[in-house]
């Protein structure tokens, strides 16, 4: 087990090396001179150099991108914001929080709606409440969000004026952005939860509760559900993955000061380093957490172990054979 | 041997004739059974192919010019004149949608072939050799999924700046790993197979087996993929629109027109209702044909 975890933890290396490769390769590609940037227009082309020699821009790239990684790993130091001068980190952090209120929010939304579908439309399997439970979810996800969320504020906040259409001063502006981000994923959930359910009702051990004359409820509440949601909270990393992902867009549509309006933000106002920077931070913290969430996972559930080293679960470092 | 001529065998030719002749039992016109049975398979290709329409006939459909601007008829409520009102420059949103149709298919088709031909490549390549080949591509794709794809795609937009080609290339890098992923799976499920092992016994060459063997036999999931992505490409790229990252005014991007509106949220909330509406359906109506398409082509999936 603890040879397993290791494992996991080393796999990290690679992966936020190569993470921070991506960015640093799209940081050298941006346009425009950062130490003119800094420096403002005004600047002689002498000051410019000397800036240039001072930030190792002159410096070869592999010396720039090992520079790059060493300043984050020993300062934290993702860069400073060409709008403040102040470091992206410093911006960011106080922001993570309002992203990750209604990251969670959103996930628990979706992971609760969603699990309750799939155990209806697999308790009523092939009858229209299944059909119609996916055609609804379907519906959510296959719809963008930003749209939905458009929908649902001109329905709530212009037409019934029951909640904010923007910001999130009181505690009902969380729920629309939570809400849209959530039903969004719903259908994954439904879909999971719907087949593992289905798989394990087909199960020995179920057919033994069966046999010895459990009640249907028990049976699919304490036997059933219990083994049907490893998949399904298997699913939850790469969940929390979309939810960042769909929170960048509609933070900005709901006004909510996250990491993902800041990000947004950034990019309207050509503020490169912002934008690389939130975009690595949200990375590194996305990498730890699928890494917990495998690791929380295989220690509550050893049987995992073989399915996630085997390659069976999505997302899930495949080649780990050796283990 | 000739052939014997009798009445009764002339009868029975004459009768057969007239039959219809045996329909050939293809996996494809299986598959194609299988969608047909599926209502709401039919109603997304229903809806798919009016909107292609659409999109071809768009100068026939539209009543206006998408981008004449009239500032005698502003910020018009919808009328029979104009079908979904007009928008702070007096364009009419309705031939401004109509046109849009245009524009979004056919960006996020360059989106999805463009995705196919890296993302969709790179996987064949690592399912088709396996081995380091595989380890190496998928390893790199694993690296390329720890940034949320839409996070992706707008960092790279955000460095290329505006414009379609940008925008291709941005959701080609993003869907890579998605991409590289399904294609894989789609090979590794052929690859195991009977036939594909007596190709090889009798030396088919290695290009000849992927071209000839093996994507027609992978091709349904393939398709699969295809159209569940060209909606994928769709989302992205509208909601990327409309927040101002991707493609820039006054390109009549459904995205675009809903950034438009966006100031107009309470006072003209028609101006976003109708692109929105679009939006949806469209994007539904790909995910239905999808689904159809998933179920038809591989019930083993469902």
């Amino acid at each position: 087990m603890l040879k397993y975890i290791l494992k996991r933890i080393l796999y990290l290396i690679p992966i936020l090396i190569g993470v921070s490769a991506i960015i640093f390769a799209l940081k050298t590609v941006t346009p425009g001179d950062p130490a003119r940037q800094i420096l403002g227009n005004d600047a002689t082309e002498e000051q410019v150099q000397e800036k240039r020699d001072e930030l190792g821009l002159n410096d070869p790239v592999l010396v720039q991108y090992v520079n790059y990684v060493g300043g984050i790993v020993t300062r934290g130091d993702f860069g400073d914001s060409y709008r403040t001068g102040e470091p992206i980190l410093t911006e960011i952090l106080p922001r993570l929080l309002t992203s990750a209120k209604i990251t969670l929010g959103a996930v628990m939304i979706g992971a609760i709606i969603g699990v309750l579908l799939g155990i209806i439309s697999a308790l009523k399997k092939y009858t229209w409440i299944d059909s119609v439970v996916l055609v609804i979810s379907m519906f959510f996800q296959s719809v963008p969000e930003f749209v939905v969320a458009l929908v649902l504020i001109m329905i709530l906040a212009v037409k019934l004026h029951l909640l904010p259409a923007t910001g999130i001063t009181t505690w009902q502006g969380y729920i629309m952005p939570m809400l849209c981000i959530g039903l969004s994923a719903v259908a994954g959930y439904t879909r999971i939860t719907r087949s593992s359910m289905l798989e394990v009702l087909g199960e020995d051990y179920i057919r033994t509760a069966r046999a010895k004359g459990q009640s249907e409820k028990n049976i699919t509440y304490h036997h059933a559900l219990r083994n049907a949601m490893i998949p399904v909270a298997q699913s939850l990393g790469s969940n929390i993955g979309n939810a960042i992902g769909g929170g960048m867009v509609l933070e900005t549509v709901f006004g909510v000061p996250g990491v993902g309006k800041y990000i947004v933000d950034a990019i309207t106002q050509r503020n490169y380093p912002g934008v690389l920077g939130g975009a690595l931070i949200i990375a590194i913290i996305l990498t730890l957490i699928n890494m917990i969430v495998d690791i929380s996972f295989v220690l509550i559930d050893p049987r995992l172990k073989t399915t996630i080293i085997s390659g069976g679960a999505k997302k899930m470092p495949k080649k780990m054979k050796a283990a | 041997m000739a052939k014997i001529h009798t009445p009764a065998m002339e009868k029975i030719e004459k009768r057969n004739a007239k039959r219809k002749k045996p329909v050939k039992s293809t996996p494809t016109t299986e598959s194609w059974k299988r969608f047909k049975r599926n209502p709401t398979a039919l109603l997304g290709l229903f809806v798919v192919c009016i909107l292609i329409l659409v999109a071809i006939f768009a100068p026939l459909i539209a009543p206006f010019d998408y981008q004449k601007q009239d500032y005698a008829s502003m910020m018009q409520a919808p009328s029979m004149k104009h079908l979904f009102g007009t928008d702070q420059f007096g364009r009419d949103i309705f031939s401004r949608v109509i046109f849009g149709t245009r524009y979004s298919l056919v960006i996020a088709l360059f989106c999805t072939i463009a995705a196919f031909f890296s993302g969709g490549l790179l996987g064949i390549i690592a399912g088709y050799f396996g081995g380091i080949a595989d380890t190496i591509i998928m390893r790199i794709m694993d690296v390329f999924q720890s940034i949320p794809m839409i996070m992706m795609a707008m960092c790279i937009v955000a460095v290329l700046g505006n414009g379609i080609p940008q925008l291709v290339a941005a959701v080609m890098f993003a869907s890579m790993p998605t991409m590289a992923r399904s294609n894989r799976a789609a090979i590794l499920r052929v690859r195991g197979s009977d036939y594909i092992e007596s190709s090889e016994a009798i030396g088919v060459g290695q290009i000849r087996m992927i071209i000839k063997h093996m994507i027609p036999n992978a091709v349904g999931v393939m398709i699969i993929y295809f159209v569940g992505f060209l909606a994928v490409s769709i989302m992205m790229m509208s909601a990327m629109s409309y927040i101002g990252v991707g493609l820039s005014a006054p390109t009549p991007e459904w995205g675009l027109i809903l950034n438009d509106g966006k100031a107009y949220l309470t006072s003209a909330p028609y101006m976003m209702l109708f692109p929105a509406m679009m939006i949806m359906i469209t994007c539904f109506a790909f995910n239905l044909m999808g689904d159809g398409l998933r179920d038809a082509f591989d019930p083993r999936l469902k």
